[in-house]
């Protein structure tokens, strides 16, 4: 703040010294990593089976149940006495068999080298008829659909793939020249930036609307079908100017990046040792590994002093002035609750200590003034106009005033 | 119901990813979920969820004080849906068991690195459009934060990242809202959808996620429903289902960026004393009704505490209604008497008469760092 506030402020003596102007700086840290952002280097190193095919097959199954026990083994049960199962259990699951139409990564099912099936948390639940589990972090697949997957631990992990939905990249006829071209799970065009001094990379660039990328089918139950819908009072919206940062991936170009990438990142003999990828069978019953419930760590958190060398340089007597007036208004500005309109007049400041006399609701500024006048009968007769009603229910947001 | 005219314009706006501006208003775009056959929204029939909250993961004050704190937040909404706690100290948590659950879990695999992870049930038969079950997953595994403090978390060169803001985007997806990534919102990428003064930040549901849960479920039922607020965070691009948030900036007039500097973690802008520049804030109605002639006004100050008793320089009105964010630009002139090599805080305060009854008032003010140059 500016000096010049508080220099004759009475309550200069009472105030404790808060500010501290040395303090260790903690190490800078990076970011969180960007959820939406493609590495497609490190997913091409991640997954243990990259492909791309067409969804075939979308059939539903709940997993097994586990009863819950306690530390004696025995079974325990709720307040009603209903059984306690695990996490889990009984969870719907999606079974998505894919015609594999080309196979960048690792080797295909040894059961059916043309096919392959991921098993996904999600779908109708088997048990409770109209009822579906939904996951809005997942993928959702639909027969029809054409995909590259990078797929990782299928039959083990809820999504069998690469950073869920991250890991699906979808193929559909561009509108506008009819060419296949690729897009992300949630219709984003996929470009391909070409850099001179390091390597390639994917990003994400024009949205485009598919309707099969906003609606959820789930087989045969049509009444489980799910809309995404957008916030329906769009304005209009001018186009601004738009530079994607590389071409759209056609569906060729692709498949001979993945290809480049794949050498790039992996030994022949790697490639050569991979074991086949596992299909998911639903035929046969299965667990779906549980969530534990655990104690999040709880990290010691101390606030850092950052150094104002700047207020150094300055004479004592201006340093002090300012630090002065930085005391004051931190003190009132606990007294506000944070609001940063903090009292400047008597008045204000002692209706902050002793709230407003009654009657006094409003003033020259709209704000109680310390005086009961017209302006408290004008505020009083605006209520009245506003809110004369006291079944309408607008009239409780007349509270505050 | 969304008309083909409507799809055409959402296609129309989605794609704009830009440099943003003066008068960028980012149009307010939440996403949710209809039944297809009966075409109606997906969502709680008694508007509440009350959570069964893990044994383990909220055993500690801090932890419980969290979840409370997340729980307001989304209340003081502009929607008529409340978050409560049904019990601390459930034993046995599960997906698809028939409860509303949240907790902590150490399985960062089935996270699959994720922060946290939203479950839900839904029933669309007949007429029937209702969410049936919600669980929340947090991964233990990341370092999160509890706490208001500032200078650890995350967006501000820091290593925790603020548990409330996560918490907030996966109790979104709780009440029904999808992603969203072409405005500033809880609902893109959430760790930087904050509000920061005086070394203080609030996480908040924000514009377009408030307005999301009034289109589900109308307007709130508490007493008091206006909020306005600023921030020094605004919309970048889309990453994949997420909006990417970044600082505002400072402007010359003729647009260009002013040259910026890495500080405290944040962003610290090099002007000139005695010049004009144009200072871009995120301005959001976070409440119920829409507000004209809301005054604002800007001010230098020698600290990141920027209240009405630092040195004012602009006064303006704008008005803020609950369909938009609105990041823009206003010129402000740098006093003159400012001492070239000094850092000063450009601040900006929303309702600075206090005019407008809110439901928080501690968001009101906001500041972005600047060095004067000589």
């Amino acid at each position: 703040m500016i000096p010049q506030k508080f220099d004759t402020c009475s309550f200069c003596a009472t105030i404790t010294c808060i500010v501290v102007l040395a303090g260790v700086i903690t190490a800078q840290q990076q970011p969180p990593p960007d959820p939406g952002a493609i590495d497609i280097w490190t997913m091409a190193r991640t997954a243990d089976f990259i492909f791309k095919g067409k969804v075939v097959e979308v059939k539903f199954r709940n997993s097994e149940s586990v009863q819950a026990t306690d530390a004696a083994g025995k079974p325990v049960f709720d307040e009603d006495g209903n059984p306690i199962y695990e996490d889990g259990s009984n969870l719907p699951h999606s079974f998505i068999t894919y015609q594999i139409e080309r196979i960048y990564k690792g080797k295909p099912p040894v059961q059916s080298p043309g096919r392959i099936t991921l098993q996904k948390v999600g779908g109708p639940d088997a048990t409770r008829p109209g009822e579906v589990v939904f996951v809005p972090h997942y993928p959702h697949m639909d027969p029809g659909d054409q995909d590259v997957l990078f797929v990782l631990e299928n039959t083990v992990r809820p999504c069998p793939l690469v950073r869920s939905e991250i890991g699906r990249f979808r193929v559909f006829t561009d509108p506008d020249d009819g060419e296949s071209k690729i897009y992300n799970d949630t219709g984003f065009e996929v470009l391909h930036v070409r850099n001179q001094q390091v390597r390639d990379e994917v990003d994400i660039g024009q949205y485009r609307h598919f309707e099969e990328v906003t609606t959820y089918h789930f087989g045969g139950c049509d009444e489980c079908t799910l809309q995404l819908h957008l916030d329906e009072s769009f304005d209009e919206a001018k186009p601004l100017p738009w530079t994607p940062p590389g071409p759209h991936f056609t569906d060729e170009a692709f498949d001979g990046f993945l290809t480049y990438v794949i050498a790039q990142t992996h030994t022949p003999e790697e490639l050569e040792k991979m074991p086949p990828v596992v299909s998911a069978d639903i035929s046969l019953p299965f667990f779906a590994e549980s969530y534990s419930e655990d104690a999040p760590p709880e990290i010691p958190e101390q606030p850092v002093a950052y150094p104002r060398p700047w207020l150094d340089e300055l004479p004592a007597e201006k340093r002090e002035a300012i630090l002065e007036a930085e005391r004051m208004e931190l003190l009132l500005l606990e007294k506000t609750g944070g609001n940063p309109v903090l009292p400047s007049t008597e008045c204000e400041k002692r209706i902050l200590a002793e709230g407003a006399i009654p009657g006094d609701i409003s003033g020259p500024n709209g704000r109680p003034d310390c005086y009961i006048n017209l302006y408290d009968l004008a505020a009083m007769a605006e209520f009245w106009l506003q809110c004369y009603d006291p079944e309408n229910s607008k009239c409780d947001d007349m509270a505050g005033i | 119901m969304v008309t083909r005219v409507d799809r055409t314009k959402a296609k129309l706006f989605i794609g704009l990813v830009t440099v943003c501006l003066a008068a960028c208003n980012a149009v307010h775009a939440y996403s949710h979920y209809h039944c297809s056959n009966n075409d109606r929204n997906i969502r709680w029939s008694d508007h509440n969820v009350n959570w069964r909250a893990g044994k383990n993961s909220f055993a500690s004050t801090a932890w419980r004080n969290a979840l409370t704190t997340a729980n307001s937040r989304w209340n003081e909404a502009p929607g008529d849906f409340t978050f409560g706690i049904r019990n601390w100290g459930e034993k046995y948590v599960g997906r698809s068991n028939s409860q509303n659950e949240i907790w902590f879990s150490s399985k960062s695999s089935l996270l699959d690195g994720a922060p946290a992870i939203c479950y839900w049930r839904y029933y669309c038969a007949g007429t029937s459009h209702k969410m049936l079950e919600a669980d929340i997953i947090f991964n233990t595994n990341v370092s999160w934060s509890t706490t208001d403090t500032q200078s650890n978390k995350t967006p501000y060169g820091g290593s925790l990242r603020p548990w409330g803001a996560t918490a907030l985007h996966e109790m979104g997806h709780a009440l029904g809202l999808g992603h969203v990534n072409y405005t500033y919102n809880i609902m893109g990428q959430d760790w930087n959808h904050i509000h920061a003064n005086n070394g203080i930040v609030r996480h908040y549901v924000g514009e377009d996620a408030g307005h999301g849960a009034v289109h589900l479920y109308g307007r709130t039922k508490t007493t008091h429903k206006n909020d306005v607020a600023v921030t020094h965070w605004k919309y970048r691009d889309a990453g994949g289902e997420y909006s990417r948030h970044e600082p505002c900036r400072v402007y010359h007039n003729d647009n260009t960026a002013v040259a910026r500097e890495d500080f405290n973690g944040f962003k610290r802008y090099l002007v000139k004393a005695g010049q004009t520049y144009k200072a871009e804030f995120t301005f959001e109605n976070n409440g119920y009704y829409d507000q004209s002639g809301v005054n604002v006004a800007h001010y230098i100050s020698t600290n990141d505490n920027i209240t009405t008793a630092d040195t004012r320089i602009r006064t303006g009105t704008m008005t803020l209604n609950r369909n938009k964010v609105y990041t823009t630009t206003h010129t402000v002139s740098i006093p003159a008497d400012l001492t070239v090599g000094q850092t000063y805080y450009l601040g900006v305060i929303v309702d600075y008469t206090g005019s407008i009854t809110e439901f928080a008032e501690n968001n009101n003010s906001t500041y972005l760092p600047i060095r004067i140059i000589p």
